[in-house]
């Protein structure tokens, strides 16, 4: 078993006196792309934005390594930021500020982590552009980033991430915005950097990019886990009926094109109204008596799965 | 109501509201104030007067205090109902003074306000719902003006009409009628009002409902009177405050240099210039009516902010 | 370069169309004649019809207008109507160092100090720091100019003026700067605050409130996540962003106090700068005078928002479009 890079226990998160996060375990290992999977509001992006110290951590143990990084100053966030766990984020012409060019917004994070001159910076700054293969990558990091094509701009923002040699890179969506083409090579790219560089965390709702880039995965539902394991495992076989639902609502690239789509009947509760019980147990079609109680995850057939179908039966 | 409600729950409104209030029934309580308490006419010139304190009476042009006893001092700030403030340098009290300027000021700020913001609604709606020709002049002529700098603006205007009254066709407004300020002082701030009042009904006439009531035949008034006035309501009413503060500046600031109210009547501007003369002798005379001023601004423009904390929250207090 | 050539003549043509306006609007106001006023009171018709033919005032309105233009601008010999002889032209340019010495440093110190309350109130929004700083910022923005003017004035040169506090503040009036570096300096420091204040506190509230909506922007998440200190990140990157609305409002300011809008500091401080010329002249009625300031004032209009354009090009990379290289 590869040894973890990340491991968090128990995660929870409040925010306006609202459990957003409920008892979030899960590990990252290195060289293995770790994949979270739900619906927009599941908890995929505060869970990021709790491991970069950017939300308070209300209880829970977070490790990187062997260090425990709940509970640090700001200052002591501010320090790990960048340096030991990097953010990719959704749209990467947002993400950059749009008055300063590319190479100069990654030499700032260089030079805030790390002792280094301008030129200094800037070298290791081209080099990294080459190693995400942007051609001609001393003039790209004199452009502007409304100047760069899509594709290009999330590979500079990759550059940007590894800068610092961070164990963790934690990617939020990081193809929903570029144009299909691009993902791929994008998917293939954050591969590419989970084998070479650091361990990758990647955030999507889509379960194809699962499937081409993640060799672990977790499905989140209304903040709390449901299903965890190795894609193999759970993209053959989903037990819990969300993620079920969740693979029957995607298309199959190369099967036989669905005279309708599966749809998940229903909403995904809010914070505000999240069940008792089973927090799918509304929406879940094999919804009994026992949902009324949120069952624990359970390792069952290889998987770790929450739900009450399969209590007892491993 | 909800915005309503959320007003009347911050404390900072409800202090400026109450505030103003105050300020507000005074200045109209003023001849009241006059003939009970200052017993005195605020208006008549009173050089040779005297007033009497526990049976002693004094001169209220006391002699100057310099050797020769030259030239002659208004009596300072007194604590009797008489001359609270002092006098001025013709012998009027100036607190009563100050309750009339409060009048003038206020009346004219509240009303060039009135006619400013109705202005600005009638060209700003044009501009934004027409857009096309009626929009691009209308939006150059409000950038042309606004780019002229205010009080010189309205000095122009000013000289122009009260040093030699104004006269269209048969109609003849004297120099001391409070029409001229008020007409002058909306003219100049027409294009702030305007502006963001044209922002917004630009982009009300390119909302769905616009469409859909244009579609169904509804005629431009209809629509204007129905759905872009009523959407514009809370705009109008968070300017409202800010306008009135920048007219009340404005007023202050024209009746300094004598081209606002004229005399014998007296705003808090004029007051304040009949105190320079005094200034290092009788500083009161100077200072209360611009803390009057102060203290009415900041008012407006802290209910400003609250109204549009209330009705615009995602603004977050942008200017 | 032809946008620039452009710029150029549509400032011109907006000074023309300015000039014109002037001028229809003088021979428009009643009473402006300016031919009595020249004579004086009680002269004969005979003077009159001469002073009138002397100065051209019986030939028709666009020749008028021609003769002053070429007076004002080839000449440079325009005198003014109301003191005999006296040029119009050196008088706008003595008075320019003036209003453009007080102008320039009430700006460093409005932006400096509305860029200081600013970062500070964004930096901690909703604190005690924040609350007080943002009052203050109300409160300078809800004073007459003219009266803290005569406040400062009542402080320091007379109540406290020889304490040791104020004992420095000389005499009101202007110290040319050529005369005496410190004496300028001095003269001006107390006009610069009072002159400063209500901006100050409106760039305070401007500035806060943009950086608060940028706060919430993407690129402020991405500087977080970077390790940035909050205030590299307030500086390096939310105040980047707002100093694009921040330059437009303060070019129009600035052209607006050069061109005369300081004139009630001025009048206050008895500075002679160009805001008490166009006062005098509008008072006056001395259509010469009116003339060379409003085209100054128009002229410097033109200027800052050629200037405030270039400024825009150079802060945001996004609006010079077909440049490959930044």
């Amino acid at each position: 078993m590869a040894e973890p890079i990340l491991q968090v226990r128990d995660l929870c998160v409040r925010l306006s006196g609202r459990l957003i996060l409920d008892h979030v375990s899960f590990d990252v290992l290195r060289g293995r792309t770790l994949g979270v999977v739900g619906e927009s509001g599941s908890g995929k992006s505060v869970t990021a934005s709790a491991l970069m110290g950017l939300v308070p951590i209300a209880s829970g143990s977070v490790k990187f390594g062997s260090r425990e990084v709940a509970g640090l100053s700001e200052r002591a966030w501010r320090a790990l930021r960048g340096r030991q766990i990097a953010m990719v984020f959704q749209d990467p012409m947002s993400a950059f500020l749009p008055v300063r060019s590319v190479g100069a917004q990654i030499d700032e994070q260089i030079r805030a982590h790390e002792r280094l001159s301008r030129t200094d910076a800037r070298a290791r700054t081209v080099q990294l552009l080459q190693r995400m293969e942007v051609p001609d990558a001393a003039q790209m990091a004199r452009r502007y980033p409304h100047q760069l094509s899509g594709g290009l701009r999330q590979r500079a923002m990759i550059a940007m991430a590894l800068s610092c040699r961070p164990d963790l890179l934690i990617a939020d969506e990081p193809t929903t915005a570029l144009d299909v083409t691009v993902q791929a090579q994008i998917l293939a790219l954050l591969r590419e950097v989970s084998q070479r560089d650091a361990g990758v965390m990647l955030i999507t709702h889509d379960m194809g990019v699962v499937a081409q880039s993640c060799a672990d995965v977790v499905v989140m539902y209304a903040g709390v886990i449901v299903e965890r394991g190795s894609v193999e495992t759970i993209l053959q076989a989903p037990l819990h009926p969300y993620t079920q639902a969740l693979m029957a609502a995607t298309p199959e690239i190369d099967g036989p094109r669905p005279a309708r789509l599966a749809t998940i009947p229903g909403q995904p509760p809010s914070p505000a109204s999240r069940p008792q019980g089973c927090v799918f147990q509304p929406r879940c079609g094999y919804a009994h008596e026992a949902c009324g109680r949120r069952p624990p995850l359970r390792s069952h057939a290889g998987r770790d799965v929450a739900c009450v179908l399969y209590e007892g039966a491993a | 109501m909800s915005a309503w409600r959320a007003l009347v729950r911050r404390l900072d409104a409800r202090i400026a509201a109450s505030v103003l209030a105050v300020m507000v029934v005074a200045c109209l309580a003023a001849p009241l104030y006059a003939a009970c308490v200052a017993r005195t006419d605020p208006f008549m010139s009173n050089i040779g007067g005297s007033f009497s304190e526990h049976g002693v009476t004094r001169d209220i042009m006391q002699p100057d205090d310099n050797p020769l006893h030259l030239g002659l001092t208004p009596i300072g700030p007194q604590w009797h109902a008489q001359y609270l403030l002092g006098a001025d340098g013709q012998g009027r009290d100036v607190a009563t003074r100050v309750l009339y300027g409060g009048r003038s000021s206020l009346l004219i700020a509240a009303a060039s306000a009135a006619l400013c913001m109705l202005g600005a609604s009638i060209l700003g709606i044009c501009a934004g719902y027409f857009g096309g020709w009626t929009d691009t002049l209308i939006s150059r002529l409000l950038d042309i003006f606004w780019a002229v700098p205010v009080y010189l603006f309205a000095i122009s205007i000013s000289i122009v009409t009260i040093s030699h009254a104004l006269r269209i066709g048969p109609f003849s407004i004297a120099a001391d009628n409070l029409l001229l300020p008020i007409g002058i002082i909306a003219t100049v701030y027409l294009p702030y009002a305007a502006r963001p009042i044209r922002a917004r009904a630009r982009s009300i006439a390119r909302t769905d409902y616009v469409l859909a009531a244009r579609g169904y035949g509804a005629s431009h008034s209809r629509v204007i009177l129905r759905e872009v006035l009523p959407n514009l309501w809370d705009l109008i009413v968070t300017l409202a405050p800010l306008v009135i503060a920048l007219t009340l500046l404005a007023e202050s600031a024209l009746s300094f240099l004598s081209l606002g109210v004229q005399a014998p009547a007296a705003s808090w501007g004029t007051i304040i210039l009949d105190g320079e003369g005094l200034l290092y002798r009788r500083p009161a005379i100077a200072i209360a009516p611009g803390i009057a001023i102060v203290t009415v601004v900041l008012c407006l423009n802290v209910l400003g902010d609250a109204l549009r904390a209330v009705l615009d929250p995602k603004a977050g207090g942008r200017v | 370069m032809r946008s620039v050539a452009l710029r150029l003549g549509q400032g011109a043509c907006v000074l023309v169309g300015i000039s014109m306006l002037v001028f229809a609007v003088f021979f428009a106001t009643p009473g402006a004649d300016p031919t009595a006023r020249i004579a004086g009171r009680g002269a004969s018709p005979q003077i009159l019809a001469r002073i009138r033919h002397d100065y051209g005032f019986d030939r028709a309105l666009p020749v008028q207008y021609i003769r002053m233009m070429d007076k004002l601008f080839v000449a440079r010999d325009l005198t003014s109507f109301v003191d005999h002889g006296e040029r119009v032209v050196p008088e706008v340019f003595a008075a320019a160092p003036v209003t453009l010495s007080l102008v320039g440093g009430a700006a460093i110190i409005w932006v400096g100090l509305s860029v200081l309350i600013g970062v500070v109130c964004a930096l901690w929004p909703n604190g005690i720091v924040d609350r007080v700083l943002m009052g203050l910022s109300v409160l300078l923005l809800s004073i007459p100019v003219f009266w803290l003017g005569e406040v400062v004035n009542l402080v320091t040169q007379s109540r406290y003026h020889d304490t040791m506090l104020f004992s420095w503040v000389p005499p009101l009036g202007y110290v040319p700067f050529l005369q005496s570096p410190s004496g300028w300096f001095r003269s001006l420091l107390l006009p610069w605050l009072v002159l400063s204040s209500s901006f100050a506190g409106l760039y305070a509230r401007v500035l806060r409130a943009e950086l608060m909506a940028a706060s919430g922007e993407d690129y402020m998440r991405t500087a977080r996540a970077k390790g940035l200190s909050p205030l590299r990140i307030m500086l390096n990157h939310g105040l980047r962003m707002s100093w694009l609305g921040f330059v437009s409002l303060f070019g129009l300011d600035v052209a607006q106090l050069i061109g005369g809008g300081a004139l009630l500091t001025e009048v206050v401080f008895a500075l002679p700068g160009v805001g008490h010329l166009t006062y005098r002249a509008l008072t006056d009625l001395d259509l010469p005078l009116i003339m060379a300031t409003v085209l100054y004032s128009a002229a410097f209009v033109v200027i800052a928002n050629a200037l405030v354009d270039l400024v825009y090009l150079a802060l945001d990379p996004r609006l010079r479009t077909g440049t490959r290289h930044g």
